[in-house]
């Protein structure tokens, strides 16, 4: 079984996982107060203070309800981004792979260009063109981060198609189009998902990143990256604003990453896909 | 071997018209007319305001627009900031130095934190140390960038007062410019204030920066150590009784390339600015730069910031494929095609 090879480390990895996608869902049952309530006669009330057990903010907000409340925009944005991301830029790396020729050229030297900007760039540069709002964080979180995936589908399918299980396909007289995806794409699938797992640490930091400088969802939705945000201009007198957001997302990146590289060692030991992530 | 250097020289420059296409279009994209922007509510006529316009450029269409800026761009000439009243070439460009020695100092203590640990974990393989040191692989590579910076700040330089907060040299440091580094030119001048004031400043931006990068080089030098370990050519040079540190060496050349690659990639991306890491420091970079023109709709300063930067990520990627090619003898004999 391969459940029996998960270390204990995976099972605590996967529990920080699970908790994130049930705060990130009943976030707003959860939060033991209203988390935009403000009160300035309770503000910047530091930790285990009574009836607020990680503090207040600026504008007298319960830090923990915020905290739980902040779930949501990551959970959504990366569990709609990082599929969509990954359904263009397989389709375009299998199309690229497959087709071969003058359409893999151009294709390729698109992906190039399109991985020239940073990630972070790209995204800021879509948030600014798009405006602000959650649908648009996912439209610019996709538009940085399809093309991750282009050159390490492209690269599998361009030693698949000379395979023996493919040319027989096509000597059946299989069509093309059900050779890239009943054939070849299932082949392909570990190393995206693998790829992809990691890549859901990375959008939940650039999401938290753009919420951080000010690109990111309304001002009424509490996000990670915004509190963290906020809370910097405290840094001396209240060093808790900053830095419990910061530590959620740590603690959340570092269990799914953890978990992408057990993924790894279970599908692909050869570590074909060190190189992307 | 020629052939192929050329071959990626070529796929470079489309890469690169590429590039400038996706920058001068998108940026079209983006609401709000920077001559409205700019003239704000002043009592303009709308006669001025399309003599302005004019002045731009902005009045021609779009095609010609894109013709112009490539033309200008190929000569040096990427144009007027219309905030700065400065030429964008030269804003850039200062702002590129300031990123690249950025970059450089990151890479440095990068390739200084994770290339020890990484042989001690490669040589200790599945022992404490090696899990140990990959663990924090793990969380360095799981921190976000701008909340290490804030931790930093918040634990050095705000509470020990060790370092300062932003900027990249003291108010009151005076420092005569030849290459535009802080640090060659305090050395150069024999400055050894400006030097003092000026590696305090780097100290915790390329901290910031080297963490995750000392990560990756970590993860994959260790793993590409542990493979070659194992080779036959190993085993030889131990039985012949080399020292301990003639076989790292050995094991150390033969384990480089995806490392240099990685730090190749790396390199090129941090070159086009780290935008967290400079906003978090005030550190007044590339990426800072298109930042605060991408929030005045600066077009021409950030048409020009987006293209050398990622001019700088296809240069140093081209380089660092060339050095690939020069380091793999089954590409260089192209055994191994694209």
């Amino acid at each position: 079984m391969i459940i029996r090879r998960f270390p204990a480390g995976a099972w605590i990895a996967a529990l920080v996982c699970a908790v994130f996608v049930f705060v990130g869902v009943f976030g707003s049952w959860l939060a033991p107060k209203d988390p935009n309530f403000q009160n300035l006669l309770t503000r910047l009330l530091p930790p285990f203070s009574p009836g607020h057990p990680l503090g207040t903010d600026a504008l007298g907000r319960d830090v923990l309800s915020r905290l739980i409340a902040g779930a949501q925009v990551p959970l959504i944005v990366s569990m709609t981004a990082v599929p969509l991301s990954i359904l263009i830029g397989v389709a375009v790396g299998l199309i690229s792979g497959y087709v071969g020729g003058a359409v893999d050229a151009i294709l390729m030297r698109l992906t190039d260009a399109w991985l020239a900007f940073p990630f972070i760039l790209l995204a800021i540069a879509f948030v600014a063109v798009l405006g602000p709002g959650i649908e648009n964080l996912i439209i610019a979180l996709v538009a940085s981060h399809w093309a991750i995936y282009v050159r390490l589908v492209r690269g599998q399918v361009l030693s698949l198609r000379e395979r023996e299980f493919v040319t027989s396909a096509r000597m059946l007289g299989v069509s093309d189009v059900r050779i890239a995806v009943q054939h070849i794409l299932p082949a392909v699938w570990p190393s995206v998902i693998i790829v992809a797992t990691l890549e859901v640490g990375v959008v939940i930091v650039t999401e938290a990143s753009l919420s951080f400088l000010g690109l990111g969802v309304s001002a009424a939705q509490p996000t990670w990256g915004a509190m963290l945000s906020e809370g910097r201009a405290y840094i001396s007198s209240a060093w808790w604003l900053a830095t419990l957001p910061g530590i959620v997302i740590s603690i959340v990146v570092l269990a799914i990453n953890y978990l992408g590289n057990i993924l790894r060692d279970l599908l692909d030991p050869r570590s074909s896909v060190a190189m992307v992530a | 071997m020629l052939k192929l250097i050329l071959y990626r020289f070529g796929q470079a420059v489309v890469v690169l018209l590429f590039v400038s296409a996706i920058v001068f279009f998108l940026i079209r994209l983006t609401p709000g007319d920077p001559v409205d922007i700019f003239l704000g509510e002043q009592n303009v006529s709308p006669e001025q305001r399309q003599a302005y316009r004019r002045a731009l450029g902005l009045d021609q269409s779009i095609f010609v627009q894109y013709l112009n800026f490539l033309w200008n761009a190929v000569q040096g000439d990427l144009g007027q900031s219309i905030y700065e009243r400065a030429s964008v070439s030269s804003l850039v460009f200062n702002a590129f130095l300031a990123t690249a020695e950025l970059a450089v100092v990151g890479v440095l203590i990068a390739v200084a934190m994770g290339v020890p640990a990484a042989l001690v974990a490669a040589m200790n393989h599945n022992r404490l140390s090696d899990r140990f040191l990959s663990a924090g692989a793990l969380l360095g590579f799981s921190i976000p960038t701008f909340w290490l910076g804030i931790i930093l700040i918040l634990g050095l330089s705000v509470h020990l007062g060790l370092f300062p907060t932003g900027g990249r040299i003291g108010g009151d440091v005076a420092l005569q410019k030849i290459t535009g580094f802080v640090i060659l030119d305090s050395i150069l001048t024999g400055n050894l204030r400006a030097l003092g004031s000026g590696l305090l400043h780097i100290a915790l931006p390329a901290l910031t920066i080297a963490v995750a990068l000392a990560a990756s080089v970590m993860q994959v030098l260790r793993g590409s150590l542990i493979a070659v370990k194992e080779e036959e050519f190993i085993y030889a040079l131990r039985s012949r009784g080399l020292t301990q540190d003639v076989i790292y060496r050995h094991m150390l050349r033969n384990a480089a390339p995806p490392t240099v690659i990685i730090l190749g990639v790396k390199l090129g991306g941090l070159l086009g600015g780290a935008i967290i890491t400079e906003s978090v420091f005030s550190w007044p970079g590339l990426g800072r730069l298109i930042i605060d023109a991408i929030r005045a709709r600066d077009y021409p300063l950030v048409q020009g910031g987006v293209l050398l930067m990622a001019m700088a990520f296809v240069i140093v990627s081209l380089i660092t494929d060339i050095i690939h090619i020069l380091l793999d003898p089954r590409i260089r004999d192209g055994r191994e095609g694209k």
